[in-house]
């Protein structure tokens, strides 16, 4: 139990999730300690809230504090902003001026939360991390290695958004939530009388608390709006059926507020940034069942993913479907969905499973 | 992670209460707590102890009791002296001096003056923090009113002239502050020949709890009260006065001023030993490069060194120094002091304030090198 081994930091939002793993942690004997990442401020992200309950607010950082008090254990708040903005805004706000839809939290996660934090817990001498994610670790059966996978709970299961974390971080890693559900865990923090117990869930980007990616882009990155002129909706036929009011506005899929006054059901199925056009059509036009992939982590040795079957998750609401995997070239990869999907959407990520096991994962580049 | 037995040195932001602090404020505690207004017997008894820890304080400094205002603390007290002499002095000018490394109470006051329509000089030192008397004199103008400097600083422990700088505004009908937080306990201080109008001193750094420090004013300097609601302390700080907490000042106050010189020699003798021991560990600077230091504040900082991951791993040892002002949100903002001396951010994030205080021992000093050694030589490794 006093072993350095034994070291862990939980990873801390004020969210109920990592206040209760925190606890679990230290019932199961661990040497914890808390830290809370501050990722952003409001000054840099505006959105004026109105309420103070997104994460890196201060009453968050004071729950997560409280709540290590409790527990008796030491609670550090560590200012990554300067990696956040570097990474991971830098990420998102290139990837809308590429016309591409990104996941922030899942660079967050495999740069700021796992990478650049162990970094920090080896200069503490600490050796596990753990975090308050719907995920559990499981063996992949065929390799026998350990990789991510899906939470107990498949309602909050998180395990599409781990995909990134590299197989030696993972060996570090401990996910203390992964049997238990979310009514278990405010049950359980309930019980322990905990502050966090009925914290409200948080569903948007945390650094875009307002929810309104346009008015971030707009106040912040001013430069990017500048750059991004107005152009061309054109139909399947080719026809320009419409102006767009600049790609970076637009994600793949999208059917509300595009200004089309077409009388039927239209959809955006393409955001084409050679020519600044947007394509539009039916449902049935956004569908496809070929991309690539690229920018790829896997946790299982290639030879178990290529020319083979995965279940591939495109979105984080999106039940994976089967699909063989190939490689085209060094860093890109190909998906063939036995049957067409709906709005697959370059930025966003593909997941690769076998039956509960992340094997791999990476960035839809093109459709 | 285990918690032993905590080598405190971190003094100058809160120091252990005096023995003598806590046995005088014992028998208060378990009285009646009467209001120092009431006409009562109890509130005669609160208002006779505040009136015998006023003239305490007055005599220790050389002053006249109505000089001395009771105050929540130093920031209150640097606050009130000068958003209060600013407001008092307005129609005589609106030019007002201080310097850059300055607390976050006097800077922080200058700015929400300079939001009301003043001018604020911020005088740069230089790269130890000295600042240049001539510099000073030259920033004066007719439209001057207030000048504001501490006499020794808290982060670093460099000692200002402010006798002679208050003597350069003096001589010019200039006010002048000075916040003297960190001065009293090592610097005799005297206002009978002095220059000085007003001095902010706090209790906690004294051996007195947190929550009482006073605001000396010369007589015949008028400030604008800044809080409304009663006439006490001379009708300029309203609220019931904390008696409890004034006594435990006055108490810490005589007994440090007692004990100065004894202490003092302490102090330097820890200090040459901490010195010593430091210099051996690798890759140090001692920033001690300025004109006077008090022995019991040594700054120290680390190149190339996660200033975050080395206070982290200080805690991990139950080693309690400090960095610059810790932010709201618990992380660590690189010390202003510091950066106005020239550091970089990184510099000034992996730099410690030790502060000795009268109980520090030799020990805890051998503990606390050996402690920074192996932490900085792990860092160094990795």
């Amino acid at each position: 139990m006093e072993s350095k081994d034994k070291k862990v930091v939980i990873a801390m939002s004020g969210g109920v999730d990592s206040s209760l793993a925190a606890r679990l942690l230290v019932e199961q004997g661990y040497d914890v300690m808390g830290v809370t990442m501050k990722l952003w401020g409001y000054i840099d992200t505006g959105g004026r809230p109105t309420h103070d309950s997104n994460c890196c607010s201060l009453d968050d950082i004071n729950n997560a504090k409280a709540e290590c008090a409790a527990l008796g254990i030491p609670h550090y708040t560590l200012d990554m902003s300067a990696e956040f903005k570097e990474i991971v805004i830098q990420n998102f706000v290139s990837e809308y001026k590429a016309g591409r839809t990104p996941n922030p939290c899942i660079i967050c996660n495999t740069e700021i939360k796992w990478h650049a934090l162990l970094n920090k817990l080896d200069d503490l001498g600490v050796q596990f991390l753990a975090t308050g994610h719907y995920a559990r670790k499981v063996k992949h059966e065929a390799s026998g290695k350990w990789v991510v996978g899906r939470g107990k709970d498949q309602t909050k299961d998180q395990s599409y958004v781990l995909w990134g974390i590299r197989p030696e971080e993972l060996d570090r890693t401990l996910f203390p939530l992964g049997d238990l559900s979310k009514h278990e865990v405010r049950e359980q923090a309930a019980k322990a009388d905990m502050r966090t117990a009925d914290t409200p869930e948080s569903m948007e980007i945390c650094f875009v608390p307002d929810n309104d990616y346009r008015r971030f882009l707009s106040e912040q990155y001013p430069d990017v709006i500048a750059s991004a002129p107005k152009g061309d909706f054109v139909d399947a036929s080719g026809k320009i059926v419409g102006e767009h009011q600049g790609i970076y506005n637009y994600t793949v899929g999208q059917r509300k507020g595009l200004g089309l006054a077409t009388g039927e059901r239209i959809f955006i199925n393409k955001i084409d940034v050679a020519s600044n056009t947007i394509h539009v059509g039916s449902k049935a036009d956004a569908e496809a069942s070929i991309f690539t992939v690229n920018s790829c982590n896997w946790l299982v040795p290639e030879q178990y993913i290529f020319d083979q079957k995965a279940n591939v998750q495109i979105r984080y609401n999106h039940e994976a479907k089967p699909a063989m995997i190939s490689r085209l070239s060094a860093d890109e990869v190909q998906v063939v969905f036995e049957a067409p999907e709906n709005a697959i959407t370059p930025g966003q990520s593909a997941v690769f499973f076998h039956g509960d096991a992340v094997v791999g994962g990476g960035i839809i580049k093109s459709v | 992670m285990g918690r032993s037995e905590t080598i405190y040195l971190d003094h100058a932001s809160g120091t252990t209460l005096l023995p003598e602090v806590k046995s005088c404020i014992s028998e208060w505690l378990d009285s009646d707590m009467g209001n120092p207004s009431s006409i009562h017997q109890e509130g005669r008894r609160a208002a006779a102890g505040l009136d015998k820890a006023r003239l305490s304080i007055a005599q220790v400094l050389g002053a006249k009791p109505g000089e001395i205002l009771f105050t929540s603390g130093g920031t209150e007290a640097n606050n009130l002296a000068i958003l209060g002499a600013a407001a008092a002095l307005k129609a005589k000018g609106r030019h007002l001096i201080t310097c850059s490394t300055e607390h976050p109470s006097v800077l922080e006051s200058f700015k929400s003056l300079e939001k009301n329509g003043f001018q604020v000089s911020y005088l740069e030192c230089d790269e130890n923090g000295d600042i240049d008397k001539d510099a000073f004199r030259a920033s004066i103008t007719d439209d001057t009113i207030l000048a504001s400097f501490m006499w020794v600083n808290n982060e670093t422990g460099l000692v200002h002239p402010v006798e002679d700088l208050a003597q350069i505004a003096r001589d010019r009908g200039v006010r002048f502050h000075c916040d003297a937080v960190q001065a009293f306990g090592h610097i005799p201080i005297q206002v009978q020949d002095s220059c000085i109008d007003s001095i902010a001193l706090s209790g906690h750094k004294l051996g007195a709890p947190a929550g009482i420090g006073c605001l000396y004013l010369r007589k015949g300097n008028a400030i604008s009260r800044m809080f409304f609601g009663g006439s006490q302390e001379q009708n300029i700080r309203p609220g019931t006065q904390n008696h409890v907490g004034a006594i435990a000042l006055s108490t810490a106050i005589r007994t440090q001023a007692d004990h100065l010189e004894l202490n003092e020699q302490k102090y330097l003798e820890l200090n040459a030993l901490l010195q010593d021991q430091l210099q051996t560990i690798p890759r140090i600077q001692i920033n001690r490069n300025g004109s006077r230091y008090t022995p019991n504040i040594l700054s120290c900082s680390f190149q190339n060194i996660d200033g975050e991951a080395l206070f982290i791993r200080l805690d991990m040892k139950n080693i309690a120094v400090s960095n610059g002002a810790a932010c709201s949100s618990g992380s660590q903002a690189p010390s202003h002091v510091l950066t106005a001396l020239g550091f970089d951010e990184k510099l000034a994030q992996a730099s410690l304030r030790i502060s000795l205080g009268i109980q520090t021992t030799e020990q805890e000093i051998d503990d606390f090198c050996k402690g920074l050694r192996q932490i900085i030589d792990s860092l160094y490794r990795e």
